[in-house]
């Protein structure tokens, strides 16, 4: 059976936002989870939101079975807990980071933690963050890529929007919704996908 | 008569009567047809004269894309009103299936068939 796909969506988005993906990789057959994680404006923690994440998984595919997964901007960062503090990693085969901050964006730097928390948990330094990069072998055993845009300013700069492990690729695009929008981006993703 | 037809698009749509249709989507699967007589484009060799099945295989696509409704009849009432925008009054049928119907103990496909001006199945 092919393994099943998990797709975590970002800040201010929803599910819809892989639209283009999905129909890209016309795989019908594969299994699919792209789970609404309503987090407010921001201010939902992300380990809440990676917490509401494994709730899916594990009603849609059980405690066993192994999922690609992949996250786009703030996603990626839940998929990352996900996989890290929530035992994700003993059974994903493989992550893909699309545009996420894991090294935090500059764009976060001036949000209210108090009134943003979710938010916050992206800016650079943060202690989510810190904390996540102090266990570099929590994500051993999945195959990890980390795709980027170079002029993003919602990840800003861009090339730091990169897992800590696995190979990282930039994608020709300008900006951040392009990641999940533009052919290029699609096709490259989709081949990931497929592999 | 003569038809231009196209099987097994599938298409990713938010449409269901249940919210996590609506909210997650899901696969669909349609076969379409439109009867027109084919010879002179046959003779000719002559696109011109015959339907650009690429134009309506993308409009569909973008109409998956828009819509959120309830019902497959009301996804295909679209989509014939996308091939007839496209390609006028013409006979026309086409076949809308829901790859996986949320119906538990069964695996097998749910569809509805529609046409108009006259249009028969191809299939």
């Amino acid at each position: 059976m092919t393994i099943p796909l998990v797709l975590v969506h970002g800040l201010w988005d929803t599910p819809r936002l892989f639209h283009r993906l999905i129909q890209g990789l016309d795989q019908p057959k594969r299994p699919l989870l792209a789970p609404h994680l309503p987090h407010g404006l921001g201010w939902v923690p992300l380990r809440q939101l990676a917490s509401r994440l494994d709730q899916h998984i594990q009603q849609r595919f059980g405690a066993d079975m192994r999922v690609d997964l992949l996250g786009f901007s703030m996603g990626g960062v839940i998929g990352r807990i996900w996989l890290q503090e929530l035992g994700g990693a003993q059974r994903t085969r493989r992550f893909l980071s699309v545009g996420s901050p894991q090294q935090g964006t500059l764009a976060a730097q001036l949000l209210p933690r108090p009134l943003l928390a979710g938010a916050a948990d992206m800016k650079m330094g943060s202690r989510l963050l810190r904390q996540l990069n102090r266990q570099p072998d929590a994500l051993a055993g999945v195959d990890c890529c980390s795709f980027f845009c170079r002029w993003d300013l919602m990840v800003c700069p861009g090339w730091r929007a990169v897992l800590p492990v696995g190979r990282y690729e930039e994608i020709p695009v300008w900006t951040h919704q392009q990641l999940m929008k533009h052919p290029v981006a699609l096709q490259r993703l989709s081949s990931s996908l497929r592999a | 008569m003569d038809c231009i037809g196209v099987r097994e698009l599938r298409l990713w749509a938010h449409v269901g009567v249940l919210d996590h249709e609506r909210r997650d989507g899901q696969w669909f699967s349609v076969d379409f047809s439109v009867q027109l007589d084919l010879t002179a484009a046959a003779v000719a060799d002559d696109l011109s004269r015959s339907l650009d099945y690429s134009v309506a295989i993308q409009a569909l696509q973008a109409l998956s894309h828009k819509v959120c409704c309830l019902t497959i009849e009301h996804f295909s009432e679209q989509m014939l009103d996308r091939l007839e925008t496209l390609y006028g009054p013409m006979p026309m049928w086409l076949r809308l299936s829901k790859c996986a119907a949320p119906v538990p103990g069964f695996n097998g496909r749910v569809f509805v068939e529609r046409s108009r001006h006259g249009g028969t199945s191809a299939l």
